[in-house]
Formats: structure tokens, sequence, C-alpha cells
């Protein structure tokens, strides 16, 4: 457990340096030069001379990396000069609504797609298995902003049944002190999500359904119901796990749709806007952030997968 | 699943067949194994039936039913369906059954055409990682890991702020976020067929490891990478839509379904459905072909790969 | 150099926001729609406890709470959210009269010209700071003093002018200061452009170096002036001290800032000490940032907004939006909008450089038939020239009144200048050469009429004009490239001056996302022309005399001034002028006492009542 702990650590923070090293080439891809692009093109040579200085852009590109690694290590992701702000603060004060909204469509997707799956696989390659396969399909294949506003169409405004929108909040407690209007967003986001759980747990419970504990307990004539609720569902949700960071990015990439849709202030709403106003140092510092959680994130999935079933540490 | 109706390698990779096999026995057999196929994966049919039918309706529908799309009818703006125009026209006066034609050449373009890209580096990447080994390997595949890391979308944004949209842009642009998945998988099936005894055969008769690569190990990942490409063309066309909903698709007049329906959402409150729904469900019939399809080839193959 | 008056509207939303002259670099906020919104989700039943909620504009937020605006924060949103804590000395327009001085909303009483319009005086109204100290001639005195010491931080700020053009500015008295002139201004001009922009400040409590500094009267001195502004922007810069910093406390306006996030929402609280006639009657004013325009619409519809605004797209939704529960109410801005032309491009420099080219290209746009099927017959209102169509001045020449809409003109134009004309494809040059049946100095042979055109992304009712304009275009054998990028790439990517050489663009569109708003009702052209980033149009000498001519023209002659101006320029067509919308603003029924004021459409919070 320990070498497959150290190994896989140590893959992770290389992982973490090349996500840095791609989003410091972008840095140097930006139009003009970084000083240029982020500073505007009003900025004067006297401001473009100090800020190459703080950020070592006068020197060679290796030690520029080191320096663009002092400030990560240090806290310090830039300054939006659109904003006026750290883009710690920025994120800091975003992140955890994110989180939020990702975690609660995370919880949805789950618990609507776990018994959907099981049911599939169990009714493997019957009418109703197929039938349920198109509909996660479709949900699939649903682009996310029409869903959200056919969603906001037919219930916030047709219908005034939860709020098209999300309160202004500045943190978590404010959004958790208007939940209803979560309930738009956190749909959208679990309907898009939901597809990839169903898929993923079917597969997981047919392997498990051919295994042998799956004949043995049958033999012995403890009833279906049982095995499948007991035995597979527990030995398929574990691989289910890891889906969590699997999917991380592409949820994350869902959630900036759905938090411009909504005007949910969370980081796609703020990577949306730095976007708008080419406020480079927050959306590079949106990338990295989101990128290291990302992969922290998968990490622990496998860590955690491994404890629970120990084949893993030897196959990776 | 019989075996009969699982595709062979050779029925994909198009390997050599016997020499003196006609050309019409070949041709039947071929036909057949399809037959076999569709029979046993009514989804995946249907899917490819989809496929061919957009395409015909993209590529060769304006050939029959011509219309304006290039110049503008301001005095023929959101009409509804009507004789003239089947689908009715949009805000400024294009016809919108037209423009589904047009706009599904321009995604099925980009997406095909992005998915080919990402399959190509993808396998490419994945084959030559998975061959050579050791720490090759291991790099090449973190830096997979590290792009994947970064949300693909949130990628685009960046890159649409430094480069202008443009229908080859864009294409290179979003195959350079869609290999990845390609290159993991075709890195797996590579690392397996390193141990495999006609691999080594082949090496120890001296084989240079380029022609290995190219030779062996690309030709038995391709139902992988077949696979992996048709669900990215889905990707492709869904990622496109998006970006054309936060602005960065390309300019109009070029049309394509996913500007067509953010465009036609901005007039969801007038009740003008039908320059929402045509275009809304000509995206997700397309991604549903392609998904449908993409699952059930892979289907075959692995209920293929298990019985080997 | 004139001052950089232009102003920055978001595509996004119309603008309900306040006449804030936004100066290219201050591009980064678009608001534009400064749309309150009285939230429905809090249920206000009662003046007193209410809480309004006003919708921001798409893309701006505040970033600088310091009244003495510099350039890089001149936005819309920072001037709208720092006028309701430290007003301007004068308010120009109320809502009968666009060019009259709106006395409850002004801290002065109208100022006196003397000395054949060489002198005024300006006299106080008695204003209490919120710190119970006198709003006094003194407070004026430091606004001028720092304005002297760091001009060219100043957004407003043009070489000759303001305060250039101040010999002196002397206190008489507590409450009047006297502003001796270097030459006759024209008494309009010298209000509306000049006089209010000033901001009275706190000289009381900002006349200090630091913040555990004494104050003092450091801004006698032009070191002293420099620091002293160097530190109040720095800590205006400081967004996460807005509650709590003692400096931005000390308010002569109906207003107190209390709570600011960093994604752009912004509470404001009455001062209770405020001594202006019109007292806030409500307990507290949101502003509601939002990322679209879409995002607002259905906040709007689904009843969480008491104040916002109609997007252009959505204009035919007038019933929809009165069954939500509100009333529209209409709001411009004196403003023109036009495509900006690249003269200093290498590739069309030459050809922009033709009358008869401009000429062309302003023909084949069709504004009217633009107006009516894309905007709904509503939206927007035709712009042929620099004088704003809406609202009506004495100022337009007859001229500009006609369409100059003809693509069979812009055909024969071309043809009469040497251009052969296909019947698909771009126009192209058979007879190079400077003669007047030829193409013009720098176009060879074989030259194509084509440019690349980009707009602002995002929007379906710029789009769609795009489309419509490429269109007929293209019937004129001129073939225009689309391509859309957000505002602020627009934006970078589009800078005259000389410290940012950008060849790149050929022909760059704002759109409704930007115009000239000139700020005034006095819509003089060095706004536009002269020392602007944006327009790259190398003024003739002819052209900046008659400038000159409607600042300086003794009041009986500036309509005459004006009309020579206005006629020059159209005569000259220097830009392609294009639709200027406006803002339909939906405001609940629930409230009272919304105005939108003429010149900015800016709100004033203290006006509103629960019914």
């Amino acid at each position: 457990m320990i070498a497959f702990l150290i190994r896989r650590v140590g893959q992770a923070c290389i992982v973490v340096v090349g996500v840095s090293l791609i989003v410091f080439l972008i840095t140097h891809m930006l139009p003009g030069s970084p000083a240029r692009a982020i500073l505007g093109i009003q900025a004067t040579p006297e401001a473009v001379r100090k800020f190459n200085e703080a950020n070592g852009y006068d020197k060679p590109i290796f030690i520029q990396f080191v320096v663009y690694w002092q400030h990560l290590l240090s806290g310090n992701l830039g300054f939006s000069y659109k904003k006026d702000l750290p883009v710690r603060t920025l994120i800091a004060d975003d992140a955890p609504k994110t989180l939020l909204l990702v975690g609660l469509g995370f919880f949805f997707a789950f618990l609507v797609g776990i018994p959907i799956g099981l049911w599939q696989a169990v009714r493997r390659n019957r009418l109703d298995d197929h039938f349920l396969t198109s509909l996660s399909f479709v949900g699939y294949s649903m682009p996310v902003f029409w869903l959200g506003m056919l969603l906001i169409w037919l219930l916030a405004v047709s219908h005034h049944v939860f709020p098209a929108e999300s309160p202004p909040a500045a943190t978590v407690g404010q959004v958790l002190a208007h939940p209803v209007s979560l309930v738009l967003p956190v749909a959208t986001l679990s309907v898009v999500e939901a597809p990839g759980v169903i898929r993923f747990m079917r597969s997981a419970a047919i392997e498990n359904l051919a295994e042998d504990y799956v004949r043995t307990a049958t033999a012995k004539g403890a009833p279906r119901v049982r095995i499948v609720l007991v035995h597979v569902l527990r030995n398929s949700l574990l691989p289910v796990i890891t889906l969590i960071g699997l999917t991380l990015p592409l949820v994350l990439s869902g959630s900036i749709v759905v938090e411009t849709v909504f005007n949910y202030p969370g980081m796609g709403l703020l990577m949306w806007t730095a976007a708008q106003s080419r406020d480079y140092p927050t959306l590079l510092g949106g990338a990295i952030v989101i990128g290291i959680a990302t992969v922290v994130g998968s990490l622990l999935a496998d860590v955690l997968y491994a404890i629970v079933d120990p084949r893993v540490r030897l196959t990776r | 699943m019989s075996q009969a109706t699982a595709l062979t390698p050779s029925d994909v990779s198009g390997a050599p067949r016997s020499a003196t096999t006609p050309v019409r026995v070949r041709a039947a057999r071929l036909l057949r194994v399809i037959g076999r196929w569709c029979r046993s994966h009514k989804l995946g049919f249907a899917g490819l039936v989809v496929i061919v039918l957009l395409t015909l309706f993209s590529f060769v529908g304006p050939l029959i039913y011509h219309t304006d799309q290039v110049h503008t009818h301001l005095t023929e703006v959101n009409l509804p369906p009507s004789a003239i125009h089947p689908l009715g026209t949009d805000n400024v006066g294009y016809d919108i059954l037209g423009r589904l034609m047009e706009g599904g050449q321009s995604s099925l373009e980009v997406g095909f055409a992005a998915a080919l890209l990402a399959s190509c580096i993808g396998t490419l990447w994945g084959a030559i990682s998975g061959y050579v080994g050791g720490w090759v390997d291991a790099l090449m595949m973190r830096v997979v890991d590290s792009a994947f890391a970064i949300p693909p979308l949130l990628l685009l944004l960046l890159l649409g702020t430094i480069f202008t949209p443009s229908v080859p842009e864009l294409i290179v642009v979003l195959g350079l976020v869609s290999w990845l998945i390609t290159a993991r998988l075709v890195r797996g099936d590579s690392l397996s067929l390193r141990t495999r005894e006609y691999v080594q055969a082949a090496m120890s008769a001296g084989a240079k490891r380029p022609r290995v690569v190219v030779r062996h190990v690309i030709p038995n990942a391709l139902g992988t990478i077949v696979v992996q490409s048709t669900f990215e063309v889905a990707n492709a066309i869904l990622l496109l839509a998006s970006l054309s909903f936060l602005g960065l698709g390309p300019a109009p007049p070029a049309a394509n379904w996913g500007a067509m329906l953010s465009n036609g959402l901005n007039y969801i409150y007038a009740g003008y459905w039908w320059q929402i729904y045509p275009a809304g469900l000509a995206i997700v019939i397309t991604v549903l072909a392609f998904n449908m399809l993409a699952e059930s080839v892979r289907d075959s193959f692995e209920t293929r790969l298990a019985r080997v | 150099m004139k001052p950089m008056f232009c102003r920055w509207k978001s595509w996004l939303g119309p603008s309900a926001a306040t006449a804030i002259t936004v100066s290219l670099v201050a591009a980064m906020s678009v608001a534009d729609a400064t749309g309150a919104s009285a939230a429905t989700r809090k249920h206000a039943t009662a003046s007193k406890g209410a809480v309004v909620t006003m919708a921001e504009g798409a893309q701006g937020t505040p970033n600088n709470i310091m009244p003495f605006v510099s350039g890089a924060n001149n936005s819309q949103a920072n001037t709208n959210l720092q006028e309701q804590m430290w007003p301007t000395l004068y308010t120009i327009g109320t809502a009968r009269n666009v060019n009259a001085i709106n006395g409850p909303l002004s801290l002065a009483e109208p100022p006196v010209y003397s000395n054949g319009d060489t002198q005024v005086s300006v006299t106080l109204k008695p204003y209490k700071w919120s710190d119970g100290t006198s709003l006094t001639a003194r407070d004026v005195t430091f606004f001028m003093n720092i304005l002297k010491a760091n001009k060219t931080s100043w957004a407003h700020y043009t070489p000759g002018d303001m305060p250039t053009n101040v010999v002196s500015w002397t206190a008489k008295g507590a409450n009047t200061v006297v502003f001796k002139l270097n030459r006759a201004y024209n008494p309009t001009w010298f209000t509306d452009d000049e006089l209010a922009y000033i901001v009275p400040m706190p000289q009381q409590a900002w006349d200090k170096e630091s913040a555990a500094g004494a104050v003092g009267t450091y801004d006698l001195t032009t070191a002293g002036a420099k620091a002293v502004y160097n530190f109040l922007n720095t800590q205006g810069e400081n967004t996460a001290t807005y509650g709590s910093n003692p400096l931005w406390q000390v308010v002569d306006g109906a207003w107190k800032i209390k709570q600011y996030t960093s994604n752009g929402f912004v509470a404001l609280v009455p001062n209770t000490a405020y001594s202006g006639p019109d007292k806030p009657k409500i307990a507290k004013f949101e502003e509601e940032p939002f990322t679209s325009s879409t995002a607002e619409f259905n906040a709007l519809l689904g009843g969480n907004l008491d104040i916002g605004y109609v997007p252009l797209n959505d204009l035919a939704e007038k019933a929809r939006v009165q069954g939500a529960g509100y009333r529209p109410v209409r709001s411009e801005l004196v403003a023109v909008n036009m495509l900006s032309l690249n003269y200093s491009s290498p590739v069309v420099g030459p050809l922009v450089e033709q009358l008869y080219i401009r000429k062309a290209l302003n023909d084949v746009m069709d504004q009217p038939a633009q107006i009516s099927a894309i905007l709904h017959g509503s939206g927007g209102y035709v712009d042929y020239g620099p004088i704003p169509t809406v609202p009506k001045t004495p100022y337009m020449a007859a001229i500009q009144k006609k369409s100059p809409f003809d693509i069979a003109a812009a055909r024969k134009l071309l043809i009469s200048h040497g251009w052969k004309i296909p019947s698909n494809g771009a126009a192209e040059c058979v007879r190079p050469g400077t003669g007047p049946s030829e193409c013009g100095a720098g176009i060879a042979k074989g030259k194509t009429l084509t440019f690349s055109l980009v707009y602002v992304s995002g929007s379906g009712y710029l789009t769609a004009t795009m489309e419509n304009y490429k269109s007929d275009a293209s019937e004129a054998g001129i073939v225009l490239n689309l391509s859309q990028q957000p505002f602020n790439s627009i934006v970078g990517d589009i800078c005259g001056t000389p410290t940012c050489d950008s060849p790149g663009w050929q022909i760059a569109n704002w759109g409704a996302g930007f115009s000239w708003n000139f700020g005034s009702p006095y819509p003089v052209g060095a706004t536009m022309f002269e020392g602007h980033v944006g327009l790259d149009y190398p003024v003739p000498k002819k052209l900046e005399s008659l400038i000159t001519a409607t600042e300086t023209a003794p009041v009986s002659k500036t309509a005459t001034a004006m009309k020579a101006y206005d006629s020059w320029v159209i005569k000259n067509d220097p830009e392609v002028w294009q639709i200027e919308t406006y803002t339909l603003n939906a405001v609940s029924n629930k409230l009272k006492g919304v105005t939108f004021y003429p010149v900015t459409g800016n709100v004033f919070p203290q006006d509103f009542a629960v019914k």
C-alpha cells in the first residue's frame, strides 16, 4: 500500500508540474507579450518594466518558470487588473460555490444513476434496458444551455415554480439561504452527469453479475433481490467512485455553461466574465487551480479505491 | 453473442486477406457480416442509418432544395413554417430548412475533422507511449494526465481570447482538446500487444520499432480507435454548440447547428419554436446517433476480446 | 487632444445607467444597464425597510470607488456608484428638459458667467457632509488642486481644456468659487462639458497622504497633491475594504456603501445625515451583477427583479414584461453610434482614405429596414451623423436627416471611380490612378474591395444587423468578412494612439456595445474626433477649427456653429454610421418615483418609494 501511495502521489506531483507548464506556456502565447496582454495596450513602459521584473519576465524562460512556481507556492496566483483584486481572493470567494453546485450535481446524479444502472444491468438487453439506455443518451446529447433554458422557460417563467437565477451571494452560506434557487442549476447539471453514472454502473454491475460469487449465492438459494441489492450493488459501487475523478474536468466544463445560464456566482461565471474582459490573470489562475484540484481529486479517488479494493494496488 | 456477429479485426482494419479471394465474394462476405451485426445491434444500426441520412440531408439536400443562405431578407424575418418555408425563417430571413442543411455541413465537418485529428494525435501518442514503455511511457502519459486536468471548455475559453474563431482554427482547437482519451486507450492496447507472440517474433526478426508500431500496434488498436473517434465526433459537435452559445463560435453567415440553436434561444419568449427545435433536435439526434453507434461497436469488440 | 468623452455601452443591455463618460481605456466596464431590481424575493411591502435591487450592466462591475476618476477606471459602473455618494457639482438634464441643469440633483446654484464669458462663479448650496461639516468652496478647490497636479491621471482630461483653460480658481467667501478662464468660452459647453465633471470632495477628511497620517493642506503644493491623489486612488482600488474604510463613509450624497463583493454585487444604505432635498425612502439599494442580458431577462420574467431592462432581442415581449408586473420605461442616451475605420491599416488604409468609398460604405447600410425587421420597429433610432438623433436638439443640420441607403448609388460611385463589380464577389480596381474617374492614391490595379469587420460577440441583434450589412454590401461588390469577439478584445486591439499602433484591424464595430455617449446634452465633436483612441480618423485643420468654434461661440451663435460642424462631418462621412439603440427599462409596478434621467439614463434611488 505504501509503495502504491508513493508511486501514485509521485505521479500526481509530476502531473501538477505538467499542468503548471501548460498554463505557463499559454501565458507566453498571449498576444503581444504577457505584460502587454495583462496590463492592457495603454500600459506605460514603466509599468511594463515593473511587471516584467515582478514576474521574472526579463529573465530566461527557465528562470521565469521557477519564479512562477515560487509565486504559486506562496499562494500568489497573480493580480486581476480588471477587478483590482488578487486572483486568489476572487477564486477563494467563488470556488466554494462551484464546489457546492458540482457536489450537489454529483449527489443527485448518483442518487438517480445508481438505481437505474443497476436495474438496467439486471434487465440487460430487454426492452426497458434499451429504453433507459436511449433515454440516458438523450440526456447526454442535450446541449447544456438548451436544457437550462428550457427549464427556465418552463419552470421559472411560464410557471413560477423555481427562481430563474441565483441570488448574488458572496458566500456558500448566502447561497444556501435561498435553497430553491439552486434547484434548476443543480437539476441541469445532474441531467448532464447522470448518463455517465448510469452507463458506468450498468457495466460494473453486469461484470459483477457474471462473477462466481453470484453463481455461488444463487446456487445456495439466496434470493436474487438480496444478491443484487447487497452484493452486486456494493461491489459495483467501488469503480463508480473513480468516475468522480475521471469526469471532473467535463463536469466543470458543464458548470461554466450552467453558471452562465443561471447567473450563478461561481468559478464558471468568474472564468466566463474573465474571458469576456480578457482578464488573463484570472483565467490563468483559474486554470491552474482547477487543474490542480482535478489532479488531487482523481488522486483521492484512486487512493480510496485502492483502500477498498487491494487488487488495484498491484495492477497500477 | 455469437462469434459470427462480432466484427473481426480484419473486417475493420482491412488487413490483408487471401489474394485469391475474388473481390465479389469478399464484398458479399463483408455485407453478410455487416448485415448480421446490424440485426444484433439494432440501436447501433439505427445510429448508423441516422448518420447516413443526416449526411445526405446536409450535403445532398442543398442540391435539391435551393435556398439563399448568403443574403439576408429583412422583409421575411421570423416567419412561421409555411409551404414556401417548410420550417419557417430566422431573425434575418434565412430559410431554416436550408440553413439546417448548411449548418449540418459545417457541424459534421467540424465534428469529423476534429475527431480525425484527435484520433491521429491520440493514436500515435498512445501507440508510441505504450510500445516504447519505460520512462518515455511514464512521461508521455503524465503529459496526457496534465492536459486532461484542465477542463476542455476552460481551455477553449482561454484559447478563444487568443485566436479569432474560424472553422479551421476551431477544428484544430477541438482536436487538441479531444485526443487524450484515445491516447490512453491505445496505450493500453499497445501495452498488452507488446507481449504478444507475433509482435515479439517481428521484433526478433529485426523489424524496426516504427515499423512495428505502424504495422502491428496501430492496426490492432484500430477497433478502439474507431469506437473512440466515433464518440469524439459527438463530443466535438456538442462542444461546438457550447462554444457558439458562449460567443466563441465562427461568425455568420457561416452556419452551424449550435449557433442556430443559441440564436433561436434569444427569442425563446417570442414563441418562435421553429428557430429552436429543429436545430436543437438536429444536435441531439446526431450526437445520439454517434453515441449509439459507438456503443454498439464497442460492445461487439468487447465481446470479441472477452472471448479471446 | 480633446477629452475622451466616449462611453462604452454594453451590447448586453441597454443603458439605464448614468451619464458617465467612459474613456476607451476604461473599456473593461461596460455596464450599461444599471437597471435596478427591487428584489421581489425580499417581498418589500412598505418603503420603510424595503430593499430595492438593481441589475448592473452585463459586464461592468465597480473597481474603484474614489470619485476623481482615472482613465483606467473610468467605467460607467464606477461613476454610477460614486455618484450616489459624491454627486457632481452639476447634473445636467431633467425629466422634461434635457438641456436644463437639474436643480435638486446639483450641489450648486446655476453658474454665473461674466466678463464676456471669461469668468464663472459657482455658489454652493448649503449641503453638509455626513461627518457634520459643511460643504464649502474649499471642497471644490481641493478637487481642482488635485486635478491640477494630476491632470493626466484624470479621465476627462484633454490638453488645452480643464484645468489648463482655467487660469485660476479662488474661494470667495465660504460658498462661492470663481473660475477665471484663459479666453471666452461658450457657456453651454463650459457648464455641460467642464463644470459638470467637477466632484466636490471632503477636504476635511481626505486631504492626507496616508491612512495613519493627519489631515492637512497637502493639496496646496504640487507634490502634496500628487501624494494625496496616490493615497486616495490606492485606497479606492481596494475593493475589499469598501464597506469598512472610514474615508468612504464621509459622503454628501444620499447613500453610503454597505457591502461590496468581488463578483460586483453592491449594497448601499441611506446616508442618515443627508442634507439634500430628496431623502431616501427605502432601506437599502442593491446592484446585482448579471453576465448576460439573457440571464437578466430570465430573472426579470421570473419575478426576481424590481428594476431591470428588456434586452434588445426581446423587445417584442413588452406584454410579457407587463404581465410579469413591470412597466416598461424608455431611456435614451445622448449618443451616436458608428463603425470605426482603420485609416492606418496598410491593407485598407488607402481605400478608406477615399471619400467615395466611405460614401459607398454608408450607402449600403439600411438602418430603417434593420430597425423595423430586427428591432421589431423599436429599440433604436436611425443615426446618420455626429449629432444624436434623440433627444431633439437645435444642433442638427438638415442634411443629417436623410437616409443614405441606396445600393445603386454605391455601385455608381464605385464604377465611376474605376471599379469593376462582378456579379458575385469583390469589386476590382481596373483604373488605378489619382484622376477623378480613377481608384485613387495607393490603390493598385487589381486591388479588391474586401474588408474584415469585427463586431462584438453575443448579441443577437448586432449579429443580425451585421449580417444584413454584409449582405447589402455584397450587392455593391463590397466584401465584408465578419468575425466576432468579446467587447474587450475588440477594444484591446483597436487603438489609434502612437503608443499602440494596431494595423491588424480594418473595420471595427463596438456596435450597440460602443457608442459615443457625450455625457452631456451638448454633443461637441472634440469628444469624438480629437485624441480619441478608437476613431482613427486623421482630423483635418478644417474640422479642428469647426470644433473649436462650437466650444467658443457666443450663446447666440451656438446652433450655427454646431450645424456647420455637423454638415461638414456628414459631407465627409469619416466613419460608417449605424443604429443607435435605446434602453427599455422594466420597473416593478410596486415601485414609484423611478425616473431615468435623460442624457445618462441614470437612476437616483433616493427618489424610489414602494407603493
